[in-house]
């Protein structure tokens, strides 16, 4: 398991990224510090659009390289159902790198790849 | 924007009602997320509500220097908006989000004091829309968001939470 430089985010959000077979996974772990919901200790939407951001940018160092910054302009995400106190997985996919602009779309899941709890489109702008 | 001192203002009534003790329940000391990003209610009413908020340390990023990652945006964002929707039902339901796009116009620094605003415009059927922005204590604005919520999601009614004795 690769973990990635240390920062107090990914600390926070107990953020890690793994190499598999068909891409990179990333994952959270996620605590009562993540909460929104204490009723049904469902994690905060804005918990899981900060993964999910985090792990799109990440998928835009290493498809352009780790020089490469993007700077976020907005990300869009769409909440299929609740998040549960439980790891958090994420892929992302590079939907178009330009020049200046480049677009990622990222899916995240808990028990089943393919039955994602939320799913969001981010772009950034590059610097270099 | 109006920027005023806390207060809450549920109704002309005069009595709180359960909703607004929900709200206030939340910003409570036994929420973690909302007690660590320090959010403190400026005003509660149906057709608006602002709350102040800090930038917490752990939102630093090595390489965005000194400024916060823009996830915190969207923890402040997602959370009035949950609220305004409260506000505009006048009822503690359930809630849960279902979109929420954020548009960042302008870096924090972490540990800056932010103010956030949002209203809930539109309820059709079980669905509620909201909008806000997070601007600076210099009016500068920082983000804009836009979200929707299902009202009656399903999950436990919030009710409980307000018969729940505070920690």
């Amino acid at each position: 398991m690769t973990r990635f430089i240390d920062s107090p985010l990914r600390h926070w959000l107990s953020f890690e990224a793994i190499e598999t077979g068909d891409g990179r996974r990333y994952s959270m772990m996620p605590s009562d510090a993540h909460i929104g919901n204490p009723m049904i200790k469902a994690l905060h939407g804005g918990v899981v659009s900060t993964f999910l951001e985090l792990a799109a940018l990440h998928e835009l160092k290493r498809a352009l390289g780790s020089e490469t910054n993007g700077s976020a302009i907005n990300i869009n995400v769409d909440y299929l159902k609740s998040v549960k106190l439980a790891p958090l997985f994420a892929r992302a996919r590079i939907a178009k790198a330009g020049r200046r602009l480049v677009f990622v779309d990222c899916a995240a899941w808990q028990d089943d790849e393919n039955s994602p709890a939320a799913k969001a489109a981010c772009s950034f702008t590059l610097s270099r | 924007m109006n920027i005023q001192q806390p207060h809450i203002s549920p109704s002309n009534s005069g009595d709180t009602p359960p909703w607004a003790e929900l709200v206030k329940s939340f910003f409570s000391k036994g929420h973690h997320l909302f007690s660590t990003l320090d959010m403190e209610p400026s005003k509660i009413a149906a057709d608006e509500v602002c709350i102040f908020a800090t930038i917490p340390t752990f939102f630093s990023y090595e390489s965005i220097g000194d400024c916060a990652h823009p996830g915190a945006y969207t923890i402040i964002l997602d959370t009035v908006f949950g609220f305004a929707v409260f506000a505009k039902i006048q009822k503690p339901k359930a809630i849960a989000t279902i979109n929420l796009k954020t548009d960042y116009l302008r870096p924090i620094e972490i540990g800056s004091k932010v103010i956030c605003s949002a209203e809930c415009f539109s309820i059709n059927g079980n669905v509620a829309r909201t909008r806000g922005e997070i601007v600076d204590y210099d009016g500068r604005p920082l983000a804009s968001a836009t979200g929707s919520f299902m009202i009656g999601s399903g999950g436990p009614d919030f009710n409980r939470v307000a018969e729940r004795p505070h920690s």
